[in-house]
């Protein structure tokens, strides 16, 4: 029996998990990171993509924007703008959203419409990501 | 006494006011219901957040970072208060934005300097009105809180306290406690840890490691964390509005109630007046005629 550690992900408007967990992967602002129970404690930062843990063996998946993360020897937190399953992703507005993110990008934009664009560009490509792995 | 008519048209005029009354009650009581309904959800976020915060905190060393750069070493008169204010952008709710304003001015008349950002149209209309140092590009409803509005606050306060040119921001909201609307104020940056209570901690873990460096995790946690408070407090704010119009419009619609009831009453009466006098008339004139 593997080692399991608490695992609590929070999104703004609900709880989305809360439960006894085996194994964490998470992408981090510098790439994908992966935790164990007894992880040493650490703060940081959820960048949007795709969680995945495991619980009881079995592995599932969600889809996060970007917010930050709490891990601690025994028990980790997760908050996040918003979390979804990928069986609850509407693809048809994923699409329309990279489509207009991407049209916003081609044009002139201030530095602060760049990084808006490019943070919603980010999540649409997560959404969709995670729910054409799902088919 | 009044007339007959006048008595009638007043009853008219009353109850017309009783079926608007009426019908803003039933319309704020089910947007309360379903606010109250988001509140219980963000709720766990919310407490979940400051508790975070405050444990990380506790497992941090200390370092330096703008978002706690306390005091700058500026003279108290120097300084420059960034408020953000939550009013209604409706009246007629009782005394909600007149105690939210109230509460504002008393605040902010402890500072020389002030910068408002005014959420909700009333407020926005007060401070202008009162040639303070409003920002009028900061355009922003009340109504239906949602999480990129949010963002946006946290985004444009942020970048002016990172600048320097807001060296505190607070924000003032009504609190929802029990049945009644309380309006508070909490400090929004700089950071300092009173603000997450100071009950006395016990550590039990190791200093956290900040990955991938202490100050890039603060560049993300901190706004990340300022826009769950800015949305909580909106969520908070809209709550108390509903709240407080759903009982303002219910005791209008009792007083139009009572008001109606004295008014046909008073109206009875009239029209008793009017047949006992026209009675006596008749009587009179009969009684003239017999003598003849």
């Amino acid at each position: 029996m593997a080692r399991t550690f608490r695992l609590d992900i929070l999104a703004v408007d609900k709880i989305f998990f809360g439960g006894d967990c085996e194994e964490l992967i998470f992408p981090s602002i510098d790439g994908s990171r992966g935790v164990l129970g007894g992880h040493e404690p650490m703060i940081c930062c959820l960048s949007a993509g795709e969680i995945q843990f495991r619980c009881n063996g079995q592995w599932q998946r969600a889809v996060v924007s970007e917010g930050f993360l709490e891990i601690m020897p025994d028990f980790v937190k997760v908050f996040a703008d918003s979390i979804e399953r990928p069986e609850e992703i509407d693809i048809a507005r994923a699409n329309a959203a990279k489509e207009r993110a991407e049209e916003r990008l081609r044009q002139q934009l201030s530095t602060k419409q760049y990084i808006h664009t490019q943070a919603a560009l980010k999540r649409a490509m997560a959404r969709i990501k995670g729910a054409n792995k799902q088919i | 006494m009044a007339n007959m008519r006048e008595i009638k048209e007043r009853i008219s005029s009353v109850s017309d006011i009783m079926k608007i009354t009426n019908a803003m009650y039933l319309i704020s009581s089910s947007k309360l219901k379903k606010a109250r309904a988001f509140l219980d959800r963000t709720a766990p976020y919310f407490d979940n957040i400051q508790a975070t915060i405050r444990h990380i905190f506790d497992h941090t060393e200390n370092f330096e970072h703008p978002f706690f750069d306390n005091g700058r070493k500026k003279p108290e008169d120097k300084k420059t208060y960034g408020y953000i204010i939550v009013t209604g952008d409706k009246g007629l709710c009782g005394a909600y934005n007149h105690n939210i304003i109230k509460y504002a001015e008393a605040e902010l008349a402890k500072h020389k300097n002030t910068a408002l950002f005014v959420v909700g149209s009333i407020g926005r209309a007060y401070f202008e009105r009162r040639g303070m140092n409003v920002d009028t590009e900061f355009l922003y409803t009340a109504q239906n809180p949602a999480l990129y509005r949010a963002r946006r606050i946290q985004e444009t306060v942020t970048e002016l306290f990172l600048r320097g040119q807001l060296d505190e921001v607070h924000i003032i909201f009504t609190k929802m406690e029990r049945n009644s609307e309380v309006p508070t104020s909490i400090k929004l940056f700089p950071l300092d840890l009173d603000l997450f209570g100071d009950e006395t901690y016990e550590k039990k873990y190791a200093d956290a490691v900040l990955e991938p460096s202490p100050e890039a995790v603060m560049d993300h946690l901190v706004p990340n964390y300022a826009k769950g408070l800015i949305f909580g407090v909106l969520i908070e704010a809209f709550c108390s509005e509903q709240n407080a119009r759903m009982t303002a419009m219910d005791s209008a619609t009792n007083s139009a109630k009572d008001m109606i009831a004295q008014l046909t009453l008073d109206y009875n009466r009239a029209r008793q007046a009017a047949i006992t006098q026209e009675i006596t008339e008749i009587v009179g004139g009969a009684r003239s005629l017999k003598r003849k």
